[in-house]
């Protein structure tokens, strides 16, 4: 059964697809019978742990239905078979009691030392916390090379993919703006929380997946031991767009690790915001707009018309066209009760540029400008 | 004793021989027989709605991208499917085997509380009609999965007040009906019938109605909490006032282990009488059968948190419950082996009810071995909420459950409606249904393994070949339950008149009673030879 | 279900209700059931989810409620004395007992069909009573025939 890996899959596909429409995208689709193949030393203990498991399971599957299946054809009514009257033995029913104890014992001894190695996130080299939002994730490089880097990772396949509008690129769903990327060799210890409801960090071929759970920290580790780029999704339901938050970890050398650290922080340095400069709605605006499509429109909808009644259209909305205390407390604390989720992780610079874009864009014609400014006061209130 | 024609005895205060014709017969009807009919009616129409909801889910997943619905009516989807097939479809169904045939078994008048039987199903419809309307709400029905877990469910509308308020509802009916059941088998057994010398079906009944009993106010606890987080500014699931979103799945998980025992163990009484009646051959190990039954209902409490590897529990408790988990198999082992051992030598024919019985045994198992290699920790940590789980618990409560309900139907509709059913149709049925419900589900592991997660209403494209045939898996398995409905509408309707006792295997007082069942039986209990 | 017990002189039946488990053992039963949801709720209590207690209070309070409601059932008995004097007829229903005395030489006993069932009827001149409810068919006609014939060994 699940033991052997797809390789080419022609033959097989000719059984499934014949007759079946299959989009060019599809076709190159491998089908795969086994767990994704690891690139951690813990993953392939996992991996073999399944595959012995399996093993072991099939053979006694196979054992007892084949006693059944000679029961089905040889003791049969219609073959003339006389019915025997036994109905129990005391002897038998003990044997099937105990052997099963034994084999179990034998199969938790190495599930037992995989679970403790698998929880063991001592003295890593590098710790990132990786925080849940609806629906994105966002990384903070805490320890480590690299400490203080900080950024989101949105899905990056575009809506016309989605809605069939366009062919489905290689990675469909699978594919962020801003990767993870860590050092080949080197343990990782990811931390886990979210911001809004539980989330879950899962990248099968580390073979790591840990609930990320509003106001608690978790955490998990890996080594991995491949350069690569290596995909995994949300794995706890989250909400609408539960499906569209994939996780994507990019495994490099050491040397290309550093080169990357110092162009993101270089980056990082040159974005930084004066928190006291007076901006225009020119100035913020556009940068409003790129802040509203990662974080807003997968509700809100990137024309404002939002999905009612669970997401409100923002396009003259009364908030967003009435005092701008009332919006900018909606954007830092959430609306409880509702899918609306508290945005305080974003800089006052980004709320305040995505309020004021909002304030002036689509039918809403305020010509007001939030400032950063406004942002930090309120939250220091 | 029974062998009197129609033993009716008017000393009784039945009080329900001149019934109110039309529809309030069945309204204000008290006999258990009537009761248990409408139970299964109610649960194949909630199967039916559940079914296309699943379909819908199905459709969706046919292929990568979206077609069908948008992802908050997918996740609506995904909960109803869940809430009515667990709650509205198989706990339901078995409570009707449970009325029709317990006191038959036990050679019992009725129920022992029959007006409360009235009530526990009349709670029914008003929750279906909840759930179902909760569709149709601003906001939509409850889209957090049949779990409900905070703090995504504080985020949901009032579908989600409908949802919590339809889960209470049903949750009082089981309770009474579990109440009815215990206090039926134990008080109202015919003089001589031991509890060790009962049917296996009312001994795992009874076990059943106790583990309603022990965790049905932990779930009303359960999503009243959600309810008072999101009206009353409790916090009792919120980390901001103090409270713990893990708390709520432990709970949860308290409740919803042995709730699969609940669904599982009366399937597993139902499979009990059919395999030895077609066995011609009496059941292998019953004491052994009582108390491997039991164990697993007593393990149950204490197994819940397998359900939730990777929320982060400390080392030692993941150790203890993957051990608790694995040690679920050798009672159910046993099981397995005794069924098997039953049909060994035995004198095997293989009308509808022995097929589906032997589908359920192979496909149970099945389920039985995915679920001892999620216990693995380790492998749990890779496989938790992804497809794997979807693959495993379909084979368990749609193999298992499902299955044995279509074996325990037709093992009794001679019984029920005086004629025999048509068994070719009976045999399609079961082909067509095996067939196709592995088409579905088989595949699925794959999916698991190969790393889909579950409720999710798009895929990436290495997804997407057994998506597709797992969908059209699932159209030929929801069509194929339409033979079911036209064999029980055939049946009703007419065909061979059924004797006393169809099956000339077939054991216990319900095969003394004439066929159909007269309104009153066993008026005054029968004698045990 | 009925004990029969006669000497020459004296005749008596005894029958019950049909009850397969003795009130010690069900409330052993209920203790065991309310004492583990008890335990169990407190522990969630304790833990902080303490909307279980309550539901699990009003559940262990709904079964011992409905075993309570079967128990005034179960001791329900029909008790038909004969001895030289005096045919007395006793009827227990949930805990009330009634009694009725008769002649026996003026006394006819006999069965009744009633539908589909049959009752057996205990008659003096314009009394009667209804008993036999917890025997089946054979055993009522067993009951109607040697207490006729004891009735009738009175007369002369």
């Amino acid at each position: 059964m699940a033991l052997y890996r797809g390789g080419s899959s022609i033959a097989r596909r000719a059984w499934v697809g014949s007759g079946l429409f299959l989009s060019a995208g599809l076709a190159r689709a491998e089908m795969r019978f086994n767990l994704q193949q690891p690139i951690t030393e813990l993953g392939q203990t996992v991996y073999d742990l399944h595959l012995l498991m399996t093993i072991v399971c099939g053979v006694i599957f196979v054992a007892v239905f084949g006693v059944m299946f000679w029961s089905v054809f040889v003791h049969r009514k219609s073959a003339g078979y006389k019915a025997a009257t036994f109905h129990e033995s005391t002897t038998v029913e003990i044997l099937w009691t105990i052997v099963p104890v034994f084999i179990l014992l034998g199969m938790a001894w190495p599930a037992t030392k995989t679970i403790l190695a698998m929880r063991d996130t001592s003295s890593p080299d590098i710790t990132i916390k990786a925080t849940g939002y609806q629906w994105k994730w966002g990384y903070d490089y805490l320890k480590g090379e690299g400490e203080g880097i900080s950024f989101t990772s949105n899905l990056s396949t575009p809506q016309p993919q989605i809605r069939n509008e366009a062919g489905k690129g290689e990675n469909y769903l699978l594919e962020v703006d801003n990767e993870l990327v860590v050092p080949v060799g080197k343990k990782v210890r990811i931390l886990t929380t979210a911001n809004d409801v539980i989330h879950a960090w899962w990248v099968p071929a580390l073979a790591v997946k840990q609930d990320a759970i509003p106001g608690f920290i978790r955490d998990t580790w890996f080594r991995a031991e491949q350069t690569g780029v290596f995909r995994g999704q949300c794995a706890e339901l989250c909400g609408k767009d539960h499906g569209y938050m994939p996780v994507v970890v990019r495994v490099v050398t050491q040397d290309e690790y550093v080169d990357w650290v110092g162009k993101k922080k270089a980056e990082l340095a040159a974005a930084a915001d004066d928190p006291n400069k007076m901006y225009t709605v020119e100035e913020l605006a556009p940068r409003g707009e790129k802040i509203f499509a990662a974080n807003c429109a997968a509700c809100h909808q990137a024309n404002g018309q939002g999905l009612p009644p669970a997401f409100p259209a923002l396009d003259g909305s009364k908030v967003v066209l009435g005092p701008q205390d009332g919006q900018i407390d909606v954007l830092l604390h959430g609306r409880q009760g509702t899918a609306m989720a508290s945005f305080k992780h974003l800089s006052d610079t980004e709320i305040a540029a995505v309020i004021t874009y909002t304030r002036n864009s689509w039918s809403n014609n305020t010509g007001e400008v939030v400032q950063p400014s406004d942002i930090k006061m309120a939250r220091e209130e | 004793m029974a062998a009197i024609p129609g033993g009716a005895d008017h000393a009784h205060d039945h009080g329900h021989d001149h019934h109110p014709g039309g529809i309030m017969r069945w309204v204000t009807t008290t006999n258990h027989k009537d009761i248990g009919s409408m139970y299964l009616w109610f649960s194949f129409a909630m199967f039916i709605v559940g079914g296309i909801m699943a379909l819908v889910i199905r459709a969706e997943l046919f292929q990568p991208g979206l077609q069908v619905v948008d992802p908050d009516r997918f996740n609506q989807m995904t909960t109803l499917h869940g809430l009515i097939m667990v709650f509205g479809a198989i706990m339901p169904a078995f409570v009707g085997f449970a009325n029709w045939m317990i006191p038959l078994m036990i050679g019992a008048s009725d129920m022992a509380f029959a007006r409360m039987n009235n009530w526990s199903f009349w709670l029914l419809p008003p929750a279906a009609i909840l759930l179902t309307t909760s569709l149709l709400v601003p906001g939509g029905a409850a889209a957090s999965g049949w779990t409900l877990y905070p703090p995504l469910t504080v985020q949901m509308g009032i579908g989600m007040d409908m949802a919590i308020f339809a889960v209470h509802i049903l949750g009082i009916s089981s309770i009474m009906g579990s109440i009815n059941i215990v206090t039926t088998i134990l008080n109202m057994r015919a003089p001589g019938m031991t509890l060790m010398k009962m049917p296996l079906f009312c001994w795992t009944w009874l076990i059943t109605a106790y583990l309603v009993i022990a965790v049905m106010p932990v779930l009303a606890g359960a999503v009243t909490m959600i309810l008072t987080d999101r009206h009353f500014g409790t916090s009792f699931f919120n980390a901001a006032g103090g409270g713990d979103p893990v708390l709520y799945q432990h709970i949860f998980w308290f409740f919803g282990h042995p709730e699969v025992y609940i669904i599982a163990i009366p399937a597993f009484g139902v499979v009990s009488q059919v395999i030895p009646a077609f066995s011609r051959k009496p059941l292998f190990g019953y004491a052994s059968m009582v108390y491997a039954t039991s164990s697993i209902a007593i393990l149950s409490f204490i197994v819940w948190a397998h359900h939730m590897y990777t929320v982060g529990m400390p080392v030692a408790g993941q150790l203890y419950f993957m051990f608790a988990t694995m040690l679920i198999a050798v009672p159910t082992g046993v099981k397995v082996f005794n069924w098997v051992a039953t049909m060994w030598r035995g004198s095997l024919s293989f009308e509808t009810p022995m097929l589906f019985s032997i589908g359920f045994l192979f496909l149970f198992t099945l389920g039985g071995f995915s679920g001892l290699v999620l216990s693995m920790t380790a492998v749990d940590v890779q496989l938790h909420d992804s497809y794997y789980v979807v693959a495993h618990f379909h084979y368990v409560m749609v193999a298992g459950a499902l299955f044995s309900a279509y074996a325990g139907a037709y093992y009794w509709l001679p019984k029920w409606t005086g004629h025999m059913y048509d068994e070719k149709l009976g045999k399609l049925h079961f082909w067509l249904s095996i067939i196709f419900f592995n088409m579905t589900f088989f595949v699925q592991h794959f999916l698991g393994l190969a790393g889909m997660p579950r409720r999710i209403p798009d895929y990436s494209l290495q997804f997407a070949e057994f998506n597709m045939i797992s969908s059209i898996g699932a159209f030929g398995f929801g069509l194929s339950q339409l033979v079911f409905l036209v064999v029980v509408l055939k049946c009703l309707k007419g065909g061979e008149k059924a004797p006393a006792k169809p099956w000339d295997g077939a054991e216990g007082l319900e095969w003394t009673v004439p066929s159909p069942a007269p309104h009153h039986t066993f008026e005054t209990p029968p004698v045990l030879k | 279900m009925s004990a029969v017990l006669s000497r020459s002189s004296e005749f008596c039946v005894v029958a019950r209700r049909n009850c397969s488990m003795s009130p010690r053992a069900l409330l052993l039963f209920f203790l065991v059931t309310a004492v583990l949801s008890l335990i169990v709720a407190t522990s969630w209590a304790l833990a902080g989810a303490w909307w279980v207690l309550p539901f699990a209070g009003v559940e262990v309070g709904a079964l011992g409620c409905a075993f309570i409601a079967f128990g005034r059932r179960v001791g329900d008995y029909e008790r038909i004395h004969l001895d030289d004097n005096v045919l007395l007829v006793e009827v227990c229903e949930r805990n009330r007992v009634s009694r009725q005395e008769f002649v026996p030489s003026w006394t006819k006993i006999e069965m009744r069909r009633v539908g589909p069932g049959s009752e057996v009827v205990v008659r003096c001149r314009d009394r009667e009573v209804v008993v036999g409810r917890y025997l089946d068919e054979r055993n009522r006609e067993l009951l109607v025939r040697e207490l006729s014939s004891r009735l009738q060994q009175r007369r002369f």
